[in-house]
């Protein structure tokens, strides 16, 4: 979407003729500093440049030194767009650099709307009725896996990351029952295995988080509200109370400085729940008032919270043909505000004859790191 | 003057020598671990030459001087330097900042090396293909015709 600048040659550059391109230790150090794509759009210079980018310890360093990016995903019928824009503070009054990522879902599967997206450790998983599909956006790959239960209905998965063993899961959850749980570790020749779970649950959590290791569900047990927790490495489920149990409220799981928080919604100000300590179900509270009405600020309302604190409002503007998006830090009580402009498709802006827009903001998923994994490397036997 | 600064000199491997103060050498890890270890008033760099020494020179002066006002210097000595950063970088022509790579890597001066990697970073991000890359940068490709046009087709993407 957003045109490269026209380019003035630098001349230092053209006065470099044949000189040897420096060592490979050093070319590592220079295509470290490269932004995703950049690196994926010149694969095709050499293969010392692939073998640098696909090597294991360049992609764990690479993720490691990652920005974080805000992903806000759109919806109409099967595509999907992802406007890409970093969260450094420093960019305050420049143009964000924004990308989109079209992606066509599965024609021959119906999606499976309950789950709030999450990028966890650079990769995002989407849940279809008997599919899961696990996609890089930093590489534009994806991988199909078919779901381990023959009634699909009834299963629902998610995607963890072990930051010790620098291995990706995926928990597929069935409802009602806890016999079905499996895990699918994300590797070659890997297969579901049934795991031990003995924590019942009514119904799906439709609210969860994989923050250092652990995924974090919203669940409701017998009314009452609690924390299901999966560790991904030692794959051992445990339940949290919460403090504030009330089923009623308006709750959002959020990654609030390296630790699980529950966001509650009040008219006037917002409670901030952190998970101080899981071992011993300990909660500190922070209230957060507003110095101005949510949706004076967004047409979503509060759409997620950033890792060093910000909360985060968008609002689209269908006329102007524009997207702001806010982020309020509330110990700071400071407001910054990037534009989304320039975004010129004809068809994301278009109204119908009721006025109203066919595209839909479906998710907002901040802390994207970018990560160069290759996807099509996962495997699951059966295949799909 | 109540205590005089120390003097170091260092000579290039095609014999050019420079007079530098010990708190420049100390940007060095290199440099500083050869000054304790081996208290001679000089000391022979043979991978480094003349150019590219004084090169390196000029940036840890630079940088020492300004650590060294940091005490009480307003904040805006991080953004002169910047600048001076940019001009250091902007003046040099692709060889010799892959040179200063090599020697800044040989040293172990970390800020040097990060900003020459940048510079070669940001002049890659500005190539439009992988053509330009080559041409650039001096690179002789190692795929076949066939190779390079499947690769180019999985990554299509990336060029939009």
């Amino acid at each position: 979407m957003e045109k490269r600048e026209t380019r003035t040659k630098d001349p230092s550059v053209s006065q470099c003729s044949q000189t040897d391109w420096i060592p490979f230790d050093l070319a590592r150090e220079i295509l470290m500093r490269l932004p995703a794509a950049s690196l994926m759009r010149f694969r095709c210079v050499s293969k010392q440049w692939v073998s640098i980018i696909s090597d294991p310890d360049f992609i764990i360093s690479f993720t490691a030194k990652s920005r974080s990016y805000l992903l806000l995903n759109f919806r109409k019928n099967d595509n999907q767009l992802f406007f890409s824009l970093s969260q450094h503070k420093n960019l305050e009054i420049c143009l964000p650099n924004v990308e989109t990522y079209p992606l066509t879902l599965l024609k021959e599967d119906s999606y499976a709307s309950n789950s709030q997206f999450q990028s966890v450790h650079g990769l995002i998983s989407f849940n279809y009725l008997r599919h899961v599909v696990i996609w890089n956006p930093s590489t534009r790959q994806h991988v199909t896996f078919r779901k381990p239960h023959e009634k699909p209905f009834y299963i629902r998965t998610y995607l963890g990351y072990d930051p010790i063993g620098t291995t990706y899961k995926v928990l597929s959850m069935a409802l009602f029952s806890t016999k079905s749980t499996h895990v699918l570790t994300l590797g070659d020749q890997e297969s579901w295995r049934p795991i031990k779970d003995n924590i019942p649950r009514r119904s799906f959590p439709s609210k969860w988080i994989c923050i250092n290791g652990v995924l974090y569900f919203f669940v409701s047990n017998n009314g009452r509200a609690e924390i299901l927790s999966f560790d991904v490495r030692t794959e051992k489920f445990k339940l949290i109370q919460c403090v504030h149990d009330d089923l009623e409220e308006n709750i959002y799981l959020v990654n609030y400085k390296n630790k699980l928080a529950r966001v509650i919604s009040k008219s006037s100000c917002y409670e901030l729940w952190i998970l101080e300590e899981a071992e011993k179900d300990k909660w500190s509270r922070q209230d957060f008032y507003l110095p101005f009405s949510p949706h004076d600020y967004g047409n979503y309302g509060l759409t997620g919270v950033t890792d060093s604190g910000e909360f985060i409002y968008v609002s689209v503007s269908w006329h102007d043909k524009n997207i702001h998006v806010s982020f309020y830090d509330p110990k700071g009580k400071s407001n910054r505000i990037i534009k989304i402009e320039r975004f010129e498709d004809e068809d994301f802006w278009l109204q119908d004859e009721w006025r109203e827009h066919n595209w839909g903001l479906i998710g907002c998923i901040p802390n994207h790191i970018e990560n160069l994994i290759c996807v099509k490397n996962f495997n699951c036997i059966p295949s799909v | 003057m109540e205590n005089e600064k120390k003097m170091i000199t260092l000579k290039s491997s095609d014999d050019v020598t420079f007079e530098v103060e010990e708190a420049v050498v100390l940007e060095s890890q290199f440099l500083s671990h050869l000054v304790q270890d081996c208290p001679a008033p000089e000391h022979k760099i043979k991978e480094v030459t003349g150019k590219i020494l004084s090169k390196v020179v000029e940036y840890c002066e630079k940088h020492v001087v300004v650590v060294v006002d940091g005490g009480d210097s307003s904040s805006s000595s991080g953004d002169d330097l910047k600048k001076w950063d940019d001009k250091f970088i902007k003046e040099m022509d692709l060889s010799t900042v892959y040179d200063l790579i090599a020697a800044a890597n040989y040293l172990n001066i970390q800020a040097l090396l990060d900003l020459m990697c940048q510079r070669v970073a940001d002049v890659i991000t500005a190539c439009k293909d992988h053509k330009e890359i080559r041409e650039t940068l001096g690179i002789v490709s190692d795929y076949t015709a066939e190779e390079e046009a499947e690769v180019l087709k999985e990554n299509e993407w990336a060029f939009d």
